[in-house]
């Protein structure tokens, strides 16, 4: 594109005016950097980069001015986004050059909130933490460390885990993670073999496959997502496609979203009951029989799942608080308590043969027994063990008849508040063909139904044989991770892993086992391992009490946790408890404003780099400009680092140096961090997967590139591949993925069986290999955990099927407050990022308020009107109370479920003046829709950054229009993952007048409009 | 003559207003000023039996413009190869036209004191380029090019739709140029005419009033 196809005024303008710009909200010195270069002639260059205004990492174009970006662009290479690019990219250059960019470290001189601040040094800054982290260290010991992040498109979502472990001690949370992605990531695969379904997440490969290769996706189940909205040009342009294409598609979801207004079937189920849906839905597949007529795949619920498998009735598990009127199925029987000739060394399951009426050890399945499987599926078996005693067993599936025995249609119609001839027609859709399946959405993971609805949605997907057939969600497609194309080229991404993640370093132990057990919360919430995290209320209360020790260093790297936390307010008294609390963000938010002693100043998205493959093509973000003295968050996390790693130096510690040092480390996956921001960058380029790419100069010059051409990766996927011939019997490898052809390669010598599906516990050493609907792998990992060593058993079994029970705010406060709150995704923003941005808060300045002309009317609210919400948390009804001064010091868990001042049977209140601080309720903007049932309603998270503006009430960005002061961080937490409730809360609603000092017209904006600065080199630049 | 102008296919638009945010950040467009903007029809029906669609509005390229009619300056005027556009030079921000208009897709920057409006980025598509809303459009449901042009994306499109699933905005002798594809399968096709939006709300739905 030539120069003069260019019409612009901002930027012109813009020079001029970067001098004259006062410094806005937290004050910040000096601001922007004027251009003094005497441009003979207008300079563009396209820049070829990728998006990270949320997780999906869209290929994009930067177009740059004399320097300066001007424009986003679609990049044409990514074959997930294809050129398009949705409103959060199109942002980026307004976010780049925002004035209110946190620009240089700061340092706190005022009281708490407020925002008063000295500028200091990058040294200065990492110096201070230093300080704190090794007086903490000498005082009460290294646990006391609490780092954070969250989403909001964070590019290194890993760099809290790895520097806590670095360090040797102390807890890590996210918002999101046991509340957002976490419970699906970690459990869809235990149970379906190959992985989770999450559209917004994993990416579903296999929905992208373009149509030319034949067997695309036939039905596609939207449960709790939106794809239209959380990533329009990614996800939200893949089902359009699809819908183009002939797909059918059926939307569970409370909302009428984009998709459910294209949908075939809309199932609009009250927010919270997910569960009783999927059960209804199996109820009514047991009943109709359709688990054995979904056409070309009728035999393999039997052949192919863990359905037919004993159940030992004499392990009743221990139930949840919250449904203590299920069937205490339990683990399955294990085949060593029934044979002789089975020991530990090659346990295995049971299941009763129908021809040869005989109790067998279930085997894997491969061409040379093919056909000589013939379980029983239902009902119940007698078993006599070794000992001569004989117990009655049923079959897995019989429990999970039992389990769903309630749910018949009429039921779940009346508990979900769907029509029983619409949720009927939603099933024979899904059940009409093998090639489609389900998409659980973040909705489930947002209350603590979490893991129950992840086994659901991924057995609802064994039972109906949509597993590894074309068009399933769940499979992946191409070569495996790490796998080379006919290229020589293979998948890139430069994720960075914490130390003990990706497998054991050589030698130096940066953690002992008992820093492991004692992050709080997790020894009974083992899922969170998966991330390595903490128990967010857990850690809240440990913060409040003391108990079982102090968290009292606190490095948070994302954006408004007071945005993001569920029960926002019970935080506020956390804050003075600390001894120091760091901030790393692009720009201040409320957190800033309330919490933060120290600011570090850290890059947008277009200053980042980072390696990321989409599908066959690898795409680089690289960084465009660099401004101020902004780095990558990399950068704060190794400077702290850094500053400890001097032996000579007073705050030397040496876990801090053995982490600046590969050698040390001793593991390829395990970078060291880096000492320039250069040092990165090329570390970064060599992540592209390409062997002639070593810097970043080279990468500049390369990326992005196909690494597989289209027929290679579409073309050679193979479906059925858990019929392709493994390597050996037995062992606990993963499946591979469909079309990772290593797996496939038959040893002669080996018994010849499938690949088929790892779902086993880990005890079981003869893998039969089946999918696992019966969730036996999870209930074992609750009771042993998923370390190196054995970790004490949850109080609380981890169940083996899904279960409903009613959202505690409707049973406990259900009648004074009569309405049932969800949130949900809009195209404007990412988690709780760019409500800055004036362009975005143009098209949507305030949180919208949906509810039902009918629940309008109820209370005289017409569209438009503003309306203000308040629920149990604001109230003081439901204040967050004492969970951790009765936990075992060493192992943060519970003597028993009785045990007092436990998560089982809390203690004092312990945040109920925080929570005042909220009684005035939250506000938002009333929509009056068909497109929401009577009685629910929705809100969209937001916070108000205007108040962040010079002269204004930090305080009220954050509980003016924050929908997370009503949600709940208290009660039930499930015992997996420890999810609290976002959705499904009750809160109660009035009319009421606009609130003051809210932004709402479009002009109101105008002090954000971007100021663009010149390159700086920002921090850690080489040549600086 | 040429008739260049938008189609919008609405059985595929997920309105999430990438178009609009485009246009913005292609133009440097000040706030409160739009040349295109995406209100949501509906829901309409009885719960659940529910249908609903986005319907981008920008100048629909009439081919008999009031708006050219109108102005005192000249400053609406249909280019040589058949855009209407405004000369910001010329206009004096007396905003006739936008009253003239009968889809009220023009917008007054009171910074300039001019008017403004989709020029159907005649600085990309004169180098062969796309429109920047759609170039970016996520359900893939813009299309740009010359009606009279058989072989153009939105002949093409108009095409493969079907004659019963083509609509314009009501026509009140000005005869717009600029089409929408919508089958009865997403929604039935609202009267421009009849509908309003709910309140003066940001981003309220439009209804069609009976």
């Amino acid at each position: 594109m030539s120069a003069k196809a260019l019409s612009r005024r901002s930027f012109v303008k813009s020079a001029a005016l970067a001098g004259a710009a006062a410094a806005i909200g937290v004050e910040l010195g000096d601001s922007f950097v004027a251009s003094d270069k005497a441009w003979a002639d207008d300079d563009v260059q396209e820049v070829r980069t990728s998006c990270r205004a949320c997780i999906a990492n869209c290929g994009v174009i930067a177009v740059v001015r004399n320097g300066r970006v001007i424009k986003i662009k679609g990049d044409d290479i990514d074959p997930m986004s294809k050129g398009r690019v949705c409103p959060k990219g199109l942002a980026g250059v307004q976010a780049l050059y925002h004035p209110n960019r946190n620009k240089y470290p700061l340092k706190r001189v005022g009281a708490k909130p407020g925002n008063d601040w000295e500028r200091i040094s990058w040294d200065e800054a990492c110096q201070i933490v230093a300080e704190h982290m090794v007086d903490m260290r000498d005082k009460t010991g290294k646990h006391g460390l609490l780092c954070s992040t969250g989403g909001g498109g964070n590019p290194q979502f890993f760099s809290p885990p790895r520097f806590r472990n670095f360090w040797g001690g102390g807890n890590v949370f996210e918002p999101g993670c046991a509340q957002c992605y976490l419970p699906r990531n970690y459990t869809m695969g235990k149970i379906n073999g190959l992985g989770d379904t999450s559209i917004a997440d994993s990416g579903c490969s296999e929905l992208y496959k373009p149509a030319r290769y034949g067997n695309i996706t036939e039905v596609y189940v939207m449960w709790g997502t939106n794809p239209a909205w959380h990533s329009p040009s990614t996800s939200g342009r893949c089902v359009a496609e699809l819908r183009a294409n002939g797909c059918k598609t059926i939307v569970v979801d409370p909302r009428f979203t984009p998709d459910a207004s294209k949908a075939d079937v809309w199932l609009p189920l009250k927010p919270g009951t997910d569960m009783a849906m999927m059960l209804g839905w199996m109820h009514y597949i047991i009943e109709n029989e359709l688990y054995a007529k979904i056409p070309g795949y009728e035999d393999f619920c039997e052949q192919w799942t863990n359905l037919p498998f004993l159940v030992d009735p004499r392990d009743e598990v221990s139930l949840p608080p919250v449904a203590m009127d299920i069937n205490a199925d339990g683990k399955l029987l294990r085949a060593s308590e029934v044979f002789d000739d089975v020991d530990a060394s090659n346990e295995g399951y049971v299941y009763f043969d129908t021809e040869t009426g005989k109790v067998t050890k279930a085997f894997a399945l491969g061409p040379d027994n093919d056909g000589t499987y013939h379980p029983q599926l239902f009902g119940t078996v007698d078993v006599m063990l070794k000992d001569g005693s004989v117990i009655t067993c049923k079959t897995a599936f019989q429990a999970y008849k039992d389990r769903c025995e309630p749910f018949d249609l009429e039921t779940t119609a009346a508990i979900t508040g769907c029509e029983a001839e619409k949720i009927a027609e939603a099933i024979e859709l899904y059940c009409s063909t093998a090639h489609g399946g389900i998409s659980l959405g973040v909705a489930t993971d947002m209350y603590p139904g979490s893991a129950q609805a992840a086994i659901g949605a991924a057995a609802l997907d064994c039972m109906t044989s949509h597993l590894w057939h074309a068009g399933c969600p769940a499979n992946s497609v191409g070569p495996g991770r790490g796998q080379a194309s006919s290229t020589g080229l293979s998948g890139a991404e430069s994720t960075i892993f914490p130390p003990g993640f990706m497998g054991p370093g050589s030698g130096y132990e940066f953690q002992k086992s008992e820093a492991v057990l004692e992050r709080l919360g997790y020894s009974e919430h083992k899922g969170l391992g998966g991330w390595m995290h903490s128990h967010i209320p857990t850690v809240l209360s440990a913060i409040l009490t003391g108990e079982p020790y102090q968290p009292k260093v606190w490095i948070e790297r994302s954006g408004n946790k007071l945005a993001a936390l569920g029960n926002a307010a019970s935080w506020i008294e956390a804050i003075p408890k600390l001894d120091l609390i760091v901030h790393g963000y692009m720009y201040p938010t409320s957190f800033t404003a309330e919490a933060a002693d120290v600011v570090f100043p850290i890059c947008e998205w277009l200053e980042n780099s980072f390696a990321q493959g989409r599908l066959n093509v690898n795409l680089l973000r690289v960084p465009v400009t660099n401004l101020f003295e902004a780095a990558d968050e990399i950068m704060m996390w190794g400077k702290i680092a850094e500053a400890m790693s001097d032996p000579d130096s007073p705050t030397y510690d040496p876990n801090m140096k053995a982490c600046m040092d590969a050698e040390k480390i001793g593991n390829p996956m395990v970078a060291p961090y880096w000492k320039t921001i250069n040092d990165y960058w090329d570390y970064v380029a060599q992540q592209c997967a390409d062997p002639e790419i070593t810097t970043m100069e080279e990468a500049r010059a390369k990326m992005p590139e196909v690494w597989c051409p289209d027929d290679e990766y579409w073309g050679g996927t193979a479906y059925d591949g858990y019929l392709k011939i493994a390597t050996a019997g037995g062992g606990m490898g993963g499946p591979g993925g469909p079309g990772g052809g290593a797996a496939a390669e038959a040893d002669p010598n080996a018994p010849q069986t499938y690949t088929g599906f790892s779902t086993a516990a880990a005890d079981i050493k003869d893998n039969p290999k089946k999918c696992g609907p019966y969730a036996d792998q999870m209930l074992y990992i609750g009771r042993h955990g998923n370390e190196s060593f054995e970790m004490p058993p949850s109080v609380i079994d981890w169940n083996p099927m899904p279960y409903y029970f009613t959202p505690e705010d409707e049973t406990q406060y259900g009648d004074e407050y009569p309405l049932t709150l969800t949130e949900g995704r809009i195209p404007y923003f990412h988690h709780g990022t760019l409500r800055n941005n004036p362009y975005l808060r143009e098209l949507y300045p305030a949180a919208e308020v949906w509810m039902s002309p009918e629940t309008a009317q109820e209370y005289g609210i017409a569209d438009g009107d503003w309306v203000n919400l308040k629920s149990p948390r604001t109230d003081g009804l439901d204040v967050f109370r004492d969970i951790t001064t009765g936990l075992d010091k060493a192992t943060t868990i519970a003597p028993s479920v009785d045990a007092p001042n436990t998560e089982f049977n809390p203690g004092k209140e312990l945040t109920a003046d925080a929570q005042a601080i909220v009684a005035d309720g939250v506000y938002g903007v009333a929509r009056v829709t068909k497109g929401i049932a009577t009685g629910t309603m929705y809100m969209e998270r937001f916070w108000n950054p205007e108040f962040l503006q010079d002269g204004s009430d930090g305080r009220k960005s954050w509980t003016t229009e924050n929908m997370n002061v009503l949600t709940k961080n208290t009660g039930f937490y499930n015992p997996e993952f420890g999810t609290y409730t976002l959705r499904g809360i009750r809160v109660k609603i009035e009319k009421t007048a606009k609130p003051e000092g809210i932004w709402y017209d479009a002009k109101d904006f105008q002090p954000w409009m971007p100021q663009a600065s010149d390159f700086t080199g920002g921090a850690y630049y080489a040549n600086e | 003559m040429s008739r260049k102008c938008l189609v919008v296919d609405l059985d595929k638009c997920i309105g999430c207003h990438a178009c609009e945010v485009a246009c913005k950040t292609e133009h440097d467009i000040a706030l409160g000023v739009k040349w295109n903007f995406v209100p949501q029809v509906g829901p309409m029906g009885t719960f659940p039996n529910l249908s609903q669609y986005w319907l981008p509005l920008q100048c629909q390229q009439c081919e008999n413009a009031p708006c050219i009619e109108v102005c005192p300056t000249g400053a609406s005027y249909r280019s040589e190869d058949g855009v209407v556009l405004i000369d910001q030079e010329t206009c004096i921000g007396c905003q006739l036209c936008m009253d003239a208009c009968p889809y009220k897709v023009r917008s007054y920057d009171d910074t300039l004191n001019v008017v403004q409006k989709c020029t159907l980025c005649k600085e990309l598509t004169d180098q062969g380029e796309k429109p920047a809303c759609v170039a970016v459009c996520c359900g893939n449901a813009r299309f740009f090019g010359d009606l009279d042009d058989p072989e153009s994306d939105v002949s093409q499109a108009l095409a493969a739709a079907g004659e019963e699933n083509i609509h314009s905005l009501t026509d009140v002798g000005n005869t717009p140029v600029t089409r929408y594809i919508l089958s009865k399968k997403i929604a039935d096709w609202q009267e421009f005419s009849t509908l309003a939006p709910m309140s003066d709300s940001v981003n309220s739905p439009w209804m069609p009033m009976v």
